[in-house]
């Protein structure tokens, strides 16, 4: 299984023009600044937004072609994607939540014990911590048996102890689902920590490895202050940056 | 006291409001989710009968829905009888003047719901129709509810339009609202009042259920 994505779109300040691919099996991180464009990217990928220009292919299948006017909608891609504010549905409790496009009802159980959320199954969702949200949000989407798998930014918004535990049980799961995973985020120590394959977006552009470790280490020497006016996120150095395992 | 009358409007209020909230909740969740030139344009026709007094509409209603208008010239080439003072005349001529009254809530309604809870609906597989049904209709409940009250109400007072539409065929068209006109002028004044005094609590409680609703509804959000 193998997604292709080579599209061109223009932005109110720049134009997106990616041209990346995501194997079977690889957990790609599109890490970049906030305003990259990194969620118009997955937005792409998942039929919640056209390209200008340009092709998506998953395993063969054309998702995407401009030139031939090919658009599969959304609710044919069969994928997961996990939204940023990771919006439930509030009339239904947190395990009707996750049995909402289950495959099976058997993997919700499974799924929502797995990520601790069992003891919620009878809570409204509006009744839950953000942390719980999230978990169920990812239930939702993994008991959909997705083909792939789209994060924007998931762990924006939770603790730290979380995080961490969250960050491990998605590397495990990476494992052993053998679907593609991209994950979006700003977190530089988040990007090396989980991904086997970085993708560093700037300004609508997939920059090289070198390229992107270059502009780290010339931002590095800068005031602090001015880094966190480019990166428009002042937490991108509070966790342990290492610009050489990039 | 003839309780006919009031029975007929309670009955008439019951089916424009069923029909009403049918009809007008893909209009408001069309109107709420769409842009395009003219839209607002078309949300000043479906508000027009507000602005409207009831008698102008119901003299516009009364030339087309009329043996030579082009709705009432089609219905009685379907079922073969004239639509004007009939029944189905007057649910007819409500659904028009309580259009806005089912619209209005319904798309405020709609339009608070999270665009990123309909993205997310998409995503995993829903359909637009499936969405509307099992995303947005459910989490509109006090919208709909509202609209629906505020159209039983509506219907429950009409008078002018359903006088022009309808007149007054005991059993058929004389709604309460009617029976008290006529009552009064025939210096039936007892009857009259009786009739008021019954529309009184009806009324009473339906406008305390709305106001609960949006309370509850402020509430939540």
């Amino acid at each position: 299984m193998e997604l292709k994505v080579s599209v061109k779109k223009r932005l109110a300040t720049f134009e997106l023009d990616v041209n990346f691919s995501c194997s079977q099996d690889k957990l790609s991180v599109l890490v970049g600044p906030s305003g990259a464009g990194k969620t118009t990217i997955i937005r792409l990928i998942a039929g919640l937004s056209k390209p200008d220009e340009g092709t998506i292919t998953f395993n063969g299948e054309t998702w995407v072609d401009t030139r031939n006017k090919v658009f599969l909608p959304p609710q044919k891609r069969e994928l997961g994607y996990v939204f940023q504010d990771y919006p439930l549905f509030p009339h239904l409790n947190v395990q009707r939540n996750v049995a909402f496009a289950a495959y099976d009802e058997s993997c919700v159980e499974k799924f929502m014990k797995r990520f601790g959320i069992w003891h919620l199954r009878d809570r409204r969702v509006n009744t839950i911590s953000g942390g719980e949200r999230q978990r169920c949000a990812i239930c939702q989407n993994l008991a959909r048996r997705p083909r792939i798998l789209l994060l924007d930014e998931p762990f924006s918004a939770i603790d730290a102890i979380t995080r961490k535990n969250l960050r491990t049980e998605l590397k495990q799961l990476n494992g052993e689902l053998r679907i593609p995973i991209i994950h979006v985020t700003h977190d530089i120590s988040e990007a090396t920590q989980l991904g086997d394959e970085l993708l560093p977006v700037v300004q609508g552009r997939i920059v090289p490895r070198w390229m992107f470790q270059f502009r780290l280490k010339e931002l590095s020497f800068r005031r602090r202050t001015d880094i966190e006016d480019i990166w428009g996120y002042n937490d991108a150095y509070d966790e342990d940056l290492e610009v050489s395992s990039l | 006291m003839d309780w006919q009358p009031i029975f007929l409007s309670l009955k008439l209020a019951a089916v424009s409001t069923f029909l009403l909230i049918i009809l007008a909740a893909p209009l408001a969740y069309a109107l709420s989710i769409t842009r395009f030139a003219g839209k607002a344009l078309v949300e000043a026709l479906i508000n027009l009968p507000m602005a409207l007094p009831p008698t102008v509409l119901g003299f516009y209603l009364l030339v087309v829905m009329g043996p030579k208008g082009f709705l009432g010239g089609f219905w009685e080439n379907v079922t073969g009888s004239p639509l004007v003072f009939t029944f189905q005349g007057i649910v007819v001529a409500l659904l028009i003047y309580c259009l806005p009254f089912a619209v209005q809530p319904m798309k405020a309604s709609f339009e608070k719901i999270d665009r990123s809870m309909l993205e997310s609906a998409y995503v995993l597989g829903l359909s637009p129709v499936a969405t509307f049904l099992r995303v947005i209709i459910p989490n509109s409940v006090s919208g709909l509810a509202a609209a629906a009250i505020l159209v039983f109400i509506h219907s429950i007072g009409a008078f002018g339009v359903l006088l022009m539409v309808g007149g007054s065929v005991p059993g058929e068209t004389k709604v309460v609202s009617i029976a008290i006109y006529e009552a009064v002028e025939s210096l039936a004044y007892r009857e009259a009042g009786l009739m008021c005094l019954v529309l009184i609590p009806i009324s009473y409680s339906f406008l305390l259920l709305l106001n609960l609703i949006t309370r509850r509804n402020r509430a939540w959000s």
